[in-house]
């Protein structure tokens, strides 16, 4: 059996998440009869169900994971998802939307899901529709318990010698839609105090990404108690700061963003050689043995001359981490999962169409095509798209021009009444006209302004969007599904809300 | 002896100087460069006879002792003080005092003075002459009452026959002396102080000095932590420059807790003593914004020395029968994530040390684990060290509680006072508060709500402004007191609200527009609302857009519109206005009546009147059926109006702001005698996504209740019709027992730029008169900005 993982970017293989998610499974997934790939979703054809036997979706978040779901759930091949993040339970915050109507988009084509962490399964199950969600925990790494306890032993000796308490902090700075990662190490600087008062001269040493580096974290990182020194993150450079911190300071707000999220981070501290700290929510509790909940803690073993993650402890730390997340364990759990998985029945046959809204964006736009899928514009469509139907409404009904491409799917009840209007740089560009008694235009349809207007649009977004899907669907054929794509919040359409 | 001419060798006995003075052998100068360089500005003298000339008569003093126990009884006479023979500090003189950083000062001599003030065994002063504790009285008394929390005995005043509490019953005829103690004029006057990093206070002195008179003075900051607030530390010292400017960086212990700052002679001698009780009033501190709130001037140091007086003033009024009002503070965790201040554990255990308060969350069940864990976390005193944990709920107070929202904390004014009282028969009082920015702390607004909570924020949870409540408890002191007691003259709280708007979807839709049920999350009425329509079309613009949105809503059953035109339209622009609401319409008015107010033009007989205007988009199908939620609550409303977002073009992108969200009294005119004016301030910081009572709804999207229409009709027949129509409204409806309120959680968007609007009371003394303001401001939310 090959199991494939869609991911956004091939950029995306090189990250944390893949690295200690995904690539601690292929040996044991190996050994089990299972290939894996990870393979960026633009690398996809309309042939993709010939790349392997399941699928799973991770962290794409846009209509090409739905157009390509439903291409595989087409040919028999069983999709899952695996939930990273959650931008879903949040029902009721507008910034969401988007996301919301991308999961409902996708649900019809899921045959299972997985998650990282009982919380995360928790919070996302009520709202996938029935949809079982199963556990899997990031596997761990082997431990190599002879050089990590030289490690642990070495800078407690230097930092009693000197005195000198180095402190580290690792992650991704920001989120574009929570305060944290940087904000939550604002937010818990008096710990920084704390141990500057405690005798020690601390030197703190951070990693993050430059996007998170704005003017106003920039500010707020010149106030921290303790001048930090600042570097990119890159996996190497992480090595090197757990290696040299006595401790990474790892502070984890109450948000349900944040409390859902999986040890990932503790675990590599301990593994690199670093001692953790621990505030805020009590995110890291089952490895309570091996880390500290506050610096009061920490001092008093400091001053004690010990400390919690040592040499001694490190056979027990390596079975916390083998019951917590063992590679054969979850790849057991993985193998049963794909090996019950059967592709769910598709309603429709038709081609997908991709219905851009506001905000769609041009790797959309190609990405569907590649997957055989027709592009089409609304009337709000903002950004420059070369889609294959382009309509134009008026009182006196809608014109749609479309590409050669799509011509062949359109339905055998229009399909005569196309009309070749221009040869645009090799692609044959086709005309067809709708009259107000084949279809109802009862209002003033306009060109979307630029800048568009939200103001105008959100007052004519379901209206608009529904016309148009009403008028693909009837061009297209009944059969169709029409897919919406919009990447921004918080456009919406569903019934009840902007009807009419 | 201070002349600065070179010495004879006749002048001066270089062994007695050597033997008398056994620190200038360690600085391997010879003796008379020595005396030259420094001997000369510490006061040193240069041989045996010199010091015997200037030996010192045994001062005669009123002793403290006289007047505490023997007044009238005479003078007495203390010894004289030691003869001049003073250890030197120890001066390093290869590094002299830098100007503008810190660097460690000499240690204090170990035997100078007579007089040594101490916490526990820590010493934090000394002076000569018991007459020199007067002026030390103001910090002193400070020190005891508040830094110490708890532990006030631990201030002890060594070797002077009196005690702290005997020295503060003396200052009985100024009670309130200044913390500032010295730090006010000449060298060691403080110019400024602020936080220049999370704990690093920054303090600027601007006055120049002669040489000679910093020469040998030392700066040293103490501080306890909240763990042990009888524990001082000292955590800076440096010597004081004569040159201006001159920065000197404290790192702090807690940026929250109490400070004493001294300045010592060469000798030791403690020159001037400061308190600073309550370091987060400086500029960049927690309360910033509170000070800023108070202040008088527009800056400077003396604001934080007179609000810091005037906060003691208020301690000092605590005694067996005063007790503070404050006895807990408990939290709302709706929206909390943790990172907010009030979960810090350096502010809870500043709560408990000094005030004896414990912190928990007001209600014990959470919805999710995130607030379960902050529950934990409160109600286990998480992360206080066991000096807090012992003392907190541990307050002698009147019995009543602070309710605060998760992004505030308790103002100072709240935590000191002994005169906020929720007065008999009611239950709880809704306070004022100050709003400043999450990050840089600095003020926005102060926020006064009626005491009296409407009934909407207890029926639409959820919908209340951020304001901190002070509630009764069933055990709380009634007894009459002797200070005139206010309800809420202060802010209760300090709102952090973050430096954006937020985001635009969150502005634009409080709530998603796919999150389940209506736009307050209740579910749809059984019955749509019968509702008039009135749409105010003087101006010719294009309604089409408008009537779209308001053909879309939810819940919603159109009954007669009313189109008020400057002139009579034509039948096709009629039917084409008329077409677009559909056939659901029971009635279609086109009226064009000029003399006629807007509201006066409103046909039909349904109990509510929309009035909109052309421009404005009603961009959630939810909107008017929300307002129909909050208008039921009370049958004193009498319009509810919108908050109206417009939306710019800006350099190709567009931006949207908040043009309207109800109408305030934002100052005074004298144009024409004294009239209150109006404004529409962007208040969405100071309260969002919520409900509140202002003057007047805007009227450009209003829900209207017809009965507050005819109620008020005959004085706009008697006055005529104003151009703020709006504002006539309210203040008509304000006069006949009705209320107005504007709801941020209600949206609407608009396109057209809105002129900013300072109107002033159109009715003047036709009834509005001074006397009659007392009563319109305590129904309406006062907004007050401020500029920290």
């Amino acid at each position: 059996m090959k199991l494939c993982i869609v991911i956004p970017r091939d950029e995306w293989r090189a990250t944390a998440g893949v690295r200690i998610r995904y690539d601690r499974l292929v040996e044991p997934l190996r050994a089990r009869g299972i290939e894996m790939e990870l393979r960026s979703i633009d690398a996809f054809r309309a042939n993709a169900a010939s790349v392997a036997d399941v699928f799973l979706i991770s962290k794409c978040y846009d209509a090409r994971s739905v157009a390509l779901a439903r291409l595989l759930t087409q040919s028999g091949r069983p999709v899952g998802i695996d939930f990273f993040d959650d931008y879903f339970s949040q029902t009721t915050d507008a910034r969401f939307v988007h996301l919301r109507n991308w999961l409902r988009e996708l649900r019809p084509y899921l045959s299972f899901a997985l998650c990282s962490t009982p919380k995360m399964k928790a919070q996302i199950e009520p709202i996938v529709d029935g949809l079982s969600v199963q556990v899997i925990n990031d596997p761990m790494a082997g431990l190599d318990t002879a050089a990590l306890g030289k490690t642990l032993s070495r800078k407690l000796a230097e930092t009693k010698r000197t005195h000198r308490l180095k402190l580290g902090w690792f992650g991704i700075g920001d989120n574009p839609h929570f305060q944290v990662g940087l904000d939550d190490v604002f937010a818990y600087a008096d710990a920084l105090t704390t141990l500057r008062n405690a005798g020690y001269q601390v030197e703190l040493s951070m990693l993050t990404n430059t996007r998170a580096l704005t003017p106003a974290r920039l500010e707020r990182l010149s106030r921290l108690p303790i001048t930090p020194h600042i570097e990119e993150w890159s996996e190497t450079a992480e090595a090197r700061l757990t290696r040299d911190s006595l401790v990474c300071l790892l502070p984890v707000n109450a948000q349900g963003f944040s409390t859902v999220k999986s040890l990932n981070r503790a675990i590599t501290a301990l593994v690199g050689g670093a001692q953790v700290l621990s505030l805020g929510f009590p995110l890291y509790e089952p490895l309570s043995r091996h880390i500290y909940g506050s610096v009061a803690e920490l001092m008093a073993d400091l001053s004690a001359g010990r400390i919690r993650h040592s040499k001694g402890k490190l056979d027990d730390l390596a079975r916390t981490l083998s019951e917590i997340g063992s590679a054969d364990r979850e790849a057991d759990t993985v193998a049963s999962v794909l090996k019950a998985a059967q592709p769910v029945p598709v309603a429709k046959a038709g081609v997908g169409v991709v219905l851009h809204g506001v905000q769609s964006t041009v790797a959309v736009q190609k990405g569907v095509q590649r997957l055989g899928c027709v592009s089409a514009l609304s009337p709000l469509t903002a950004g420059k798209l070369a889609a294959d139907v382009v309509p134009r409404f008026d009182i006196g009904g809608v014109v749609l021009e479309i590409t050669e491409r799509a011509a062949k799917h359109v339905s055998e009840n229009y399909r005569d009444r196309l009309r070749e209007i221009e040869n645009r740089n090799g692609v044959l560009i086709y005309d067809l006209r709708l009259d107000p008694n084949e279809v109802a235009v009862s209002h003033e349809v306009p060109e979307q302004t630029r800048p568009p207007f939200m103001t105008r649009d959100f007052a004519r977004y379901g209206r608009d969007m529904r016309l148009t899907e009403r008028v693909l669907a009837q061009v297209f054929g009944d059969d169709v599904a029409v897919i919406r794509s919009e990447v921004r919040s918080p456009y919406h359409t569903a019934e009840g809300s902007h009807a009419r | 002896m201070n002349d600065a001419s070179p010495l004879t060798p006749a002048e001066f006995d270089a062994a007695w100087y050597l033997e008398t003075y056994p620190d200038v052998a360690l600085t391997g100068l010879s003796p008379q460069d020595h005396f030259e360089r420094f001997g000369r500005r510490m006061g040193r003298a240069r041989s045996a006879v010199e010091a015997q000339a200037a030996y010192v008569e045994p001062a005669r003093v009123i002793s403290p002792d006289a007047l505490a126990s023997e007044f009238g009884r005479g003078e007495v006479t203390l010894p004289p003080p030691p003869a001049p023979v003073f250890p030197s500090a120890v001066i390093d003189v290869t590094t002299p005092p830098r100007p503008e950083s810190a660097g460690d000062a000499p240690e204090r001599a170990p035997s100078m003075g007579q007089i040594s003030i101490k916490v526990a065994d820590f010493e934090i002063a000394r002076v000569v002459d018991p007459s020199d504790l007067w002026s030390l009285a103001g910090p002193l008394s400070a020190l005891r009452r508040v830094c110490l929390g708890g532990e006030g005995d631990a201030l002890s005043i060594e070797g002077a026959g009196l005690t702290p509490q005997e020295l503060e019953e003396m200052q009985a005829a100024r009670p309130c002396a200044r913390v500032a103690g010295g730090f006010t004029e000449g060298l060691t006057a403080v110019s400024n102080m602020w936080f220049a990093t999370e704990a690093d206070l920054r303090v600027y002195f601007a006055a120049e000095a002669e040489e000679a008179e910093a020469d040998g003075r030392v700066l040293r900051v103490f501080q306890a932590s909240s763990s042990a607030p009888a524990q001082f530390t000292q955590i800076a010292s440096e010597a004081l420059s004569g040159h201006a400017p001159w920065f000197f960086d404290v790192p702090l212990n807690d940026p929250l807790m109490p400070l004493v700052f001294e300045v010592s002679n060469a000798m030791g001698i403690t020159q001037e003593l400061a308190v600073i009780p309550f370091p987060s009033l400086l500029d960049g501190g927690l309360h910033s914004a509170e000070r800023v709130a108070f202040q008088r001037a527009k800056t400077g140091i003396e604001e934080v020395w007179r609000v810091t007086d005037g906060l003691l003033f208020e301690l000092s009024e605590v005694s067996e029968k005063v007790k503070p009002t404050v006895s807990a503070i408990k939290v709302q965790l709706a929206g909390a994530t943790g990172s907010e201040p009030i979960f810090r554990p350096h502010v809870r255990a500043w709560l408990a040390s000094l005030f004896g308060l414990s912190v928990r969350a007001l209600a014990e069940d959470a919805p999710d684990i995130g607030q379960q864990s902050l529950t934990d976390q409160l109600s286990s005193n998480d992360g206080l060290s066991a000096y807090a944990k012992a003392r907190a709920g541990r307050r002698v107070s009147s019995g009543h509680e602070l309710h605060l929202a998760a992004n505030a904390v308790p103002s100072l004014g709240a935590l000191v006072s002994v005169r906020l009282r929720v007065p008999e028969g009611q239950g709880a009082l809704t306070g004022s508060f100050v709003v400043a920015d999450a990050v840089s702390k600095r003020s926005r607004w102060v926020v006064s709500l009626p005491a009296n909570a409407p009934d909407v924020w207890s029926e639409l949870q959820g919908l209340a402004p951020v304001a901190p409540r002070l509630q009764a408890a069933p055990d709380a002191v009634k007894t009459p007191l002797s200070a005139p007691y206010a309800t809420t003259p202060i802010p209760l709280a300090i709102a952090f609200a973050q430096p954006e708007a937020g985001h635009d979807a969150q502005l634009l839709y409080p709530r998603a527009p796919d999150a389940p049920g209506s736009l307050f999350g209740a579910a749809s009425p059984q019955m749509a609302h019968a509702t008039d329509l009135l749409i105010d079309l003087r101006s010719d613009a294009d309604p089409t857009q408008m009537l779209e949105a308001a053909a879309a809503q939810t819940d919603i059953a159109w009954q007669t519109v009313t189109f008020a035109t400057a002139h009579t339209l034509s039948p096709e622009l009629q039917a084409a206005y008329a077409s677009v609401l559909g056939d659901h319409v029971r009635e279609v008015i086109f009226s064009t009546e000029p003399l006629k107010g807007l509201l006066d033009q409103a046909a039909g007989t349904s109990p509510y009147v929309m009035a909109l205007a052309p421009d404005i988009i009603l961009h959630d199908v939810r909107s008017v059926s929300a307002l129909h939620d909050i208008a039921a609550t009370d049958t004193t409303i009498a319009a509810v109006g919108c908050a109206v977002v417009q939306e710019q073009m800006f350099k190709k992108q567009t931006a949207i702001r908040v043009a309207s969200a109800g109408v305030f009294p934002m100052g005074l005119s004298l144009s024409s005698g004294p009239g209150l004016t109006f404004a529409e301030p962007d208040a969405t910081n100071a309260l969002p996504n919520s409900v509140y009572p202002v003057v007047a709804a805007n009227l450009r999207a209003a829900l209207v209740r017809r009965e507050a229409i005819t109620a008020t009709r005959q004085r706009r027949a008697d006055l005529g019709a104003f151009d703020a129509e709006d504002i006539q409204f309210g203040l008509d409806a304000h006069v006949e027992g009705y209320t107005s309120f504007a709801a941020t959680a209600v949206p609407v968007l608009t396109t057209k730029a809105a002129r900013p609007r300072d109107e002033i009371d159109p009715l003047g003394l036709a009834y509005l008169g001074a006397v009659d303001w007392a009563a319109l401001l305590s129904k309406v939310t006062v907004l007050r900005e401020l500029r920290g």
